[in-house]
């Protein structure tokens, strides 16, 4: 029957592992927990409940450019009741949508937009379904991507009539699981938990002795596999850099990069150049890969470790999707530990500015917060102010946008603030050594070593395990068809868009 | 080109302005100023051509340029050019004779009108080949519903509409360079091919990505004097521009300013009425006097002071209307003889 659904509004024939299993029990209104791992489709978890539910489904989920590509993506099919509700939207964009807000099937919500009281005002006024909170795992300071104003969700839940609730992640460890639910406050949420591991996915890691050492590898592996490839770096510099050495040195491989500092137009036609087989290798950031439904990425390799393993897993989750062989490779050097050091470093506020803030909040009680003002002349990051405000407002200074700081002592919040920023550095320092020493571990199976803290049986591999186990590139056989764009003259080119000529 | 194209300016601007005044210029900023400056120094081709460029990018240009000994800039940042630089124009003048590009009659439209085909291609030829879900390559959405619009008229008769466009677009790429006709057809999107990228196509023709932006535009507004100029040849694409045309030429507020002087307004009480400096009023005037000269100026200036102005400019022979002014002496404000040196420029 839900088939029946899943191809009349998707055309999908059939749902992957744990689709089927959460949307029933959320259509059933019970509250779920569901963790699938990257690339099952959880978005079809709310996506086919919204289609089919009398009401409104609301996302709330952080990913800004994941929301806009997904909005796209539903419109593109002909799902048209969508809408996502996100700071990128003017203000007259915003008003033109909040007040037919009744006529959407499907919102997504940024956490902030949801913080917004004009916002939430309407959302009061519409009819609310099904309350699905994506990046479940964002909830939890133990998660790998902690975000303050999650904690708020609970007190949305009732105000909205107690809806059904949907919480979903890709990542999320038993510990993580069980804050998830304790966070949220909904006891009686039924877990449904799918196995992490991909065991069409091999693994292998290449200790480089350099740089220099990496990219001669890479330019060998790229030229013996001319399959879609996603590389990735911590930076965008490097993006260009790796990409223009392929082009020199694999010229028969069409390379390109990609990160979130290009235009976005320009940004969508590499996307989509990728996903059409136009091009095999992108060089990227973590910015690529949100929302790319390809399902044959042969190989992801990371020139650049990410901070976590959770990170690592998505990331590596974007290849094989077609359940076919594919490869996950790390290269690593000397000293590469270094940059996502600098990366966890830079994601929380110096001494410096925690007490320059307290100081400036010490002076100002009673006065409104200004975002943008605190951001500049204290040079903060969002990531960064993100962190200090709720920790203000945790203790009291901050009271709906306003400084409270008549007859509070400063200095010791500044040091609170400060010995929670520690925990915090040593918490994601802790998770950066896990990868490290998978990486580095002498003996044992990389996908054990992976996924056993996800789940209690790591499955055997379908084709080749890993390096330890049985891996070798001389032994792979990927399957890929390469689709060469012709590049002849204007005319030729001209001829094939519009289907003349040969082309007819 | 770009490179020549700023050499150009500089040559033409020589001491009289400041670089900066080309960047403004260039990307169509600060309108009033960068337009009576286009007028003044006949480089009304270039207005807006390149909205994209970064002013530190342009600096980065202009010190290249210097280091290169094309350009000597002096302390007040203006330049001139070098011997080399001079005939390095001289032997380009070939390359600027060839240049289709109409910034200030075309650069309000040219980017809806490139979206707009670009669009419509992309949705024409993935419906026809029975693709519904294809990612639009623009967010625009006046752009969007455009489109929409129009392929709801172009419904019933796709084939056809697609033969129209394609038998168009032809005759207009086969009348242009080899290189230019490639460029613009690797920017279209259909059905299972999709546009380089701007980086992609400077990799591809080795060319640095400004003067891609720059080839891009100066494609683009060949089409759009193309079709305005042959519409018997282009009657499908003719659609695409008709109704861009009012956007032609004045900036929103300047065009507030004319429809309130329509009416009879003086510039005190437009400027009241809109909660505007009177400066700025009369920086509208001047704007509307490049497009209507016979309208404004008569109702402004008698004979004799248009006389009396224009013979102080051929006297003067300099286009600083400090030079002017202190010929007419305190007769005239500096808005008379603005606008009297708007319209003349109009006349060459
Ligand atoms: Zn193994």
């Amino acid at each position: 029957m839900l088939e029946k659904y899943l191809e009349q509004y998707f055309g999908y024939p059939e749902f992957r592992p744990g689709q089927k299993e959460i949307i029933s029990n959320v259509l059933d209104n019970k509250d779920v927990l569901g963790v699938l791992p990257t690339g099952s489709g959880k978005s079809i978890c709310y996506q086919l409940p919204a289609k089919l539910l009398d009401g409104t489904v609301v996302v709330v989920s952080p990913l800004i450019a994941l929301m806009v590509d997904q909005v796209k993506q539903l419109v593109a099919t002909g799902f048209k009741e969508v809408v996502a509700i996100n700071s990128f939207l003017d203000f007259e964009g915003r008003s033109d949508v909040l007040s037919n807000l009744s006529s959407y099937k499907l919102i997504y919500i940024s956490p902030e937009m949801l913080q917004n009281k004009n916002v939430f005002q309407h959302l009061l006024r519409i009819s609310v379904s099904l309350f699905v909170i994506d990046e479940a795992h964002c909830i939890s300071q133990w998660g790998h991507e902690f975000r303050p104003d999650y904690l708020k969700l609970h007190e949305v839940i009732p105000l909205l009539g107690n809806p059904t609730v949907l919480a979903l992640s890709a990542t999320a460890t038993p510990d993580v699981q069980k804050d998830i639910i304790h966070q949220l406050q909904v006891p009686k949420m039924k877990k449904l938990i799918f196995s992490m591991d991909r065991d069409n996915i091999a693994f292998k890691v290449e200790h480089c002795d350099d740089v220099t050492e990496k990219l001669t590898y890479l330019v060998d592996i790229i030229g013996k596999f001319p399959v879609p490839t996603l590389i990735y770096f911590t930076s965008r510099n490097w993006t260009e850099k790796v990409a223009n050495i392929l082009s020199e040195k694999v010229p028969e491989v069409s390379s390109a990069f990609y990160h979130g500092g290009m235009d976005q137009s320009e940004r969508l036609l590499i996307q989509q150049q990728f996903m059409n087989g136009q091009l095999d290798v992108i060089c990227c950031t973590s910015a690529f890969g949100m929302g790319i439904n390809k399902n044959d990425v042969r190989l992801i390799i990371h020139f650049h470790l990410p901070t976590q393993i959770e990170s690592f897993i998505q990331e590596v989750g974007r290849a094989g999707r077609d359940g076919q062989s594919s490869v996950s490779l790390v290269l690593t050097a000397p000293n590469d530990n270094m940059l996502p050091k600098n990366l966890i470093d830079a994601e929380f506020p110096t001494i410096g500015q925690i007490e320059m803030v307290c100081t400036y909040l010490s002076e100002n009680d009673g006065v409104i917060i200004s975002n943008d003002m605190l951001l500049e002349r204290y040079q903060l990051s969002e990531s960064q102010w993100r962190f200090l405000y709720y920790q203000l407002e945790k203790s009291g200074v901050i009271k709906d946008n306003r400084i409270v700081s008549n007859n509070i002592d400063l200095n010791k919040i500044a040091k609170q603030i400060q010995s929670f920023v520690n925990q915090r550095k040593i918490h994601k320092l802790n998770k950066f050594n896990d990868l490290e020493k998978w990486v580095h571990h002498k003996e044992q199976c990389r996908r054990d070593g992976l996924f056993s803290s996800f789940q209690a049986e790591v499955r055997k591999a379908k084709f080749m395990c890993c390096d330890k186990c049985d891996f070798t590139f001389e032994h792979w056989e990927p399957r890929y068809k390469s689709k060469q764009v012709k590049q002849g003259s204007w005319q030729d080119v001209l001829d094939e868009l519009f289907f003349k000529g040969a082309y007819e | 080109m770009f490179t020549l194209i700023i050499l150009d300016c500089i040559n033409k601007l020589s001491l009289d302005r400041s670089i900066s005044g080309i960047y403004h210029m260039l990307t169509g900023k600060k309108s009033v100023q960068s337009i009576q400056d286009a007028h003044i120094f006949q480089l009304t081709a270039y207005f807006g051509i390149y909205k994209r460029l970064d002013f530190a990018e342009f600096e980065r240009i202009i010190t290249v340029l210097e280091r290169e000994q094309f350009i000597a800039v002096s302390d007040n940042y203006s330049a001139v050019l070098t011997d080399k630089g001079k005939q390095y124009v001289t032997d380009k003048q070939e390359i600027l004779n060839q240049v289709g590009l109409k910034g200030l009659k075309y650069h309000r439209m040219s980017e809806q009108f490139l979206l707009r085909l670009q669009l419509f291609c992309q949705t024409a030829t993935n419906l026809f080949a029975g693709n519904n879900s294809f990612l639009a390559i623009t967010d625009n959405r006046e752009v969007q519903l455009w489109v929409k619009h129009f392929y709801h008229e172009t419904k019933p008769d796709l084939r056809k509409c697609l033969d129209e466009m394609y038998k168009e677009l032809k005759i207009f790429l086969s009348q242009i360079d080899q290189r230019s006709a490639e460029l613009f057809v690797d920017r279209l999107t259909g059905f299972k091919r999709i546009a380089l990228s701007k980086e992609q196509l400077s990799k591809k023709y080795k060319k640095s990505i400004h003067e891609i932006e720059v080839q891009l535009t100066d494609i683009v507004h060949r089409l759009i004097a193309f079709i305005l100029n042959n519409k018997q040849v282009t009657p499908f694409l003719v659609s695409f521009v008709d109704d861009l045309k009012s956007q032609m030429f004045l900036t929103d507020s300047a065009s507030h300013t004319y429809r309130l002087y329509q009416k009879g307004l003086s510039i005190a009480e437009i400027a009241s009425t809109r909660g505007l400096k009177q400066n700025t009023i009369q920086d509208h005037i001047i704007e509307i006097s490049y497009i209507f000269p016979e309208l404004i100026l008569p109702s402004f200036l008698n004979k004799e002071a248009i006389e009396t102005i224009k013979s102080a400019m051929n006297q003067t022979n300099s286009k600083r209307l400090k030079d002017i002014k202190a010929l007419v002496g305190d007769n005239y404000s500096y808005f008379d003889i603005r606008l009297v040196v708007a319209v003349n420029q109009m006349d060459k």
